[in-house]
């Protein structure tokens, strides 16, 4: 019986730090905050789901049920993930084996209409949905272990803020969007960081741009956290592009064809380039490119860098992202990480982060019935395929086009005061040893 | 400073749970934004009316009867649409763009056993697009008929059987494993929180822990039998 409890003490030690796992307070204000975000997480999981969800299962299932690999070039890990994930609930669950024939049908219309109008829905969209609840789930452990290491108060108020997110639960369990799998390696490649493992950190981040494009954003000031020599910059670079190396070199060989081109010509890739100033005949400034490069010579110029200002420039680089570029709802996942972080100890930047969430469900409205009405879909089809959209309610009475652009323009404005706040904060935390980690 | 703000958000909830199922009760329309036929009795005239999200398009079709048709009002109507009225029969055609949001017909008729509806949408059916009495309550074909007190009998359907709560129930009552296991471990996740807050401390936790678990499987059980009559 003791060994029994011993061994459970160990993973509960393990799982919530000594810290607080030794304190009855703060564990059992840990375990109150876990229990009521495992709640809200549950009760939306086989709700509401979002168009690219099947999208990313029929991608998925063509692989599964068809044997066809070739469905998902530009994100083979994702979806070799996904594949795998349905390829075991689908040994497991015999209700997910009858979706195949909604899976392999390659029109788009009748297979959403199939899905969100079939009986089992329910049981399939929390399978479905349960893949990113054990990468959030991954996440929140991790999280609480990114900072405040000698403060087991600030970790707790760390996880607080990780549960309660309302992107992460939006992203994750409405909108139902993959990018929790990208955010986790992240994680994992700051933790490696803060630890001081330098090679792991950049392969392991390597690895997270091979699964998304977006950590390669922080990959320059990691490097520049990391690296203590010249050799270090070398080497330190050269593994952070193997991961988009590898990725094109299989690419190049299984596909016969250019990843990293076929990224760079991609709509998504001209988000990035969205904002720019024109100036005469053919230059151009790319805004973002500016505010990018801008961020990390600060960052560089810093003579005291230490993991939370780190942490807090990662903040900075995604909120330029979505504050100048044009995004999905899911990218502002991307800031969550390191926001969460600075949140226990700026408490006025949760109250604009709530704002901007705020804005972004209005800002929603720009990709129409299929991020707005049709998410709830689930619950009744034929009620949110027939009810009146949110865009021709406002374009009956103002532009729609304006009315969610002003939004849009706040939107920005919060994100940039923020971006300010943050960098306020920079001149405080640097050269301090908060995470017991400077250089 | 938190109390007013908790008050604040809880009536601004019940505000538009109010507004939600209000609208669950009767048929009703935004001119230039919602899209199809609605149709009503109010003091014992028939309101037909139609809009559609500020396009071009065209609504056609015919009203009949074999009870009398009296005092006819045309809503809204201008140069280019078009009705007529023979004994039996009113007719029209209408068109509708981007600045005419809305046209419609209210209509009188007595002493009939039926009325018979066809109602055209750009020259054709689009029966999901009519709403009689309720918002997607639709005819299964067209042209359809409506029957003295069917407007009241539309009234009387009970809230669970209007949509969306019925497509709910009925998928929450197809899938009922899913429901109870889901139901279970929300419930079990409740417990837990109360467990470790409000029975915190208390001499009689165990006992009171116990009761919920009672509570719960008895919720399981309610819930099923009010998923049957729902449903069923």
């Amino acid at each position: 019986m003791k060994r029994v409890k011993d061994f459970f003490n160990h993973i509960g030690r393990g799982l919530l730090t000594p810290e607080i796992y030794n304190d009855a307070r703060l564990s059992r204000r840990f375990y109150k905050y876990f229990l009521i975000g495992i709640l809200v997480r549950s009760m939306l999981l086989p709700f509401f789901f979002q168009r690219d969800l099947l999208s990313t299962f029929q991608r998925a299932g063509e692989t599964v049920f068809a044997g066809n690999f070739d469905t998902s070039f530009q994100q083979i890990i994702t979806h070799t993930i996904h594949t795998a994930y349905l390829f075991i609930i689908n040994s497991i669950v015999p209700a997910v084996g009858e979706y195949s024939s909604i899976l392999l049908d390659t029109d788009t219309w009748t297979s959403w209409i199939n899905f969100v109008a079939s009986d089992n829905i329910f049981t399939v969209l929390t399978l479905f949905k349960g893949l990113y609840f054990i990468f959030d789930l991954l996440c929140m452990f991790f999280i609480l272990r990114l900072s405040y290491d000698n403060d087991p108060e600030g970790r707790l108020k760390v996880f607080k803020y990780w549960m309660f997110n309302p992107v992460t639960i939006f992203v994750l369990y409405i909108f139902a969007r993959h990018d929790i799998i990208g955010v986790l390696v992240t994680i994992i490649a700051l933790f490696l960081a803060k630890k001081d493992r330098k090679y792991w950190s950049i392969l392991i981040l390597a690895f997270a741009i091979a699964l998304r494009f977006f950590p390669i954003m922080i990959l320059l000031p990691l490097i520049f956290y990391l690296a203590r020599s010249k050799k270090d910059y070398i080497l330190l670079s050269a593994l952070g592009v193997s991961g988009l190396a590898i990725v094109e070199a299989f690419s190049n060989i299984f596909y016969r064809k250019s990843l990293i081109f076929s990224l760079l010509n991609a709509q998504h890739f001209n988000y990035i380039l969205s904002a720019k100033l024109d100036l005469i005949i053919h230059d151009r400034i790319f805004l973002f490119i500016v505010a990018y490069f801008l961020i990390v010579f600060s960052f560089i110029h810093n003579r005291k860098k230490n993991f939370d200002l780190l942490i807090n420039y990662g903040a900075i680089i995604y909120l330029s992202y979505i504050a100048l570029c044009y995004f999905h709802p899911q990218y502002v996942l991307w800031t969550i990480p390191f926001l969460v972080i600075i949140f226990a100890r700026r408490r006025n930047l949760v109250y604009y982060h709530w704002i901007q969430f705020g804005l972004l469900m209005v800002i929603l409205i720009y990709w129409g019935d299929l991020v707005t009405k049709f998410v709830f879909a689930p619950l009744d089809h034929k009620f949110f395929i027939y009810i009146t959209g949110l865009i021709p309610i406002i374009e009956r009475f103002y532009s729609s086009v304006n009315f969610v652009n002003i939004f849009r323009s706040i939107f920005t404005a919060v994100s940039l005061w923020m971006i300010y706040l943050i960098y306020r904060d920079n001149r405080k935390i640097s050269g301090a040893r908060l995470d017991g980690g400077s250089r | 400073m938190r109390r007013p703000l908790k008050l604040f958000i809880l009536i601004l909830l019940l505000a538009v749970l109010t507004i939600i199922l209000s609208g669950c009760q009767g048929v009703s329309f935004i001119p230039g934004a919602s899209y199809g036929y609605y149709v009503w009795e109010d003091e014992g005239r028939i309101h037909i009316s139609w809009s559609i999200d500020r396009k071009d398009a065209s609504f056609s079709g015919s009203i009949s009867t074999d009870g009398n048709i009296g005092e006819v009002e045309l809503v809204a109507w201008e140069d280019n649409d078009v009705s007529e009225i023979t004994e039996d029969t009113l007719s029209y055609t209408s068109t509708l763009d981007p600045d005419d949001y809305t046209d419609g017909i209210i209509i009188e008729i007595t002493g009939y056993t039926y009325i018979e509806l066809d109602t055209k949408i750009n020259d054709g059916y689009d029966l999901s697009r009519v709403h009689l009495g309720a918002f997607l309550n639709n005819p299964e074909d067209s042209p359809f008929r409506i029957s003295p007190g069917y407007f009241e009998e539309v009234r009387a359907i009970p809230w669970y059987e209007k949509k969306p709560f019925s497509g709910f129930f009925e998928k929450l009552y197809n899938n009922i494993y899913f429901t109870f296991a889901f139901l279970f471990i929300i419930g079990v996740i409740v417990i837990e929180i109360i467990r470790i807050t409000a029975f915190s401390g208390r001499k009689l936790r165990k006992l009171y822990t116990g009761i919920a678990y009672i509570i719960l499987i008895c919720l399981e059980v309610a819930v099923y039998f009010l998923l049957r009559l729902f449903v069923l």
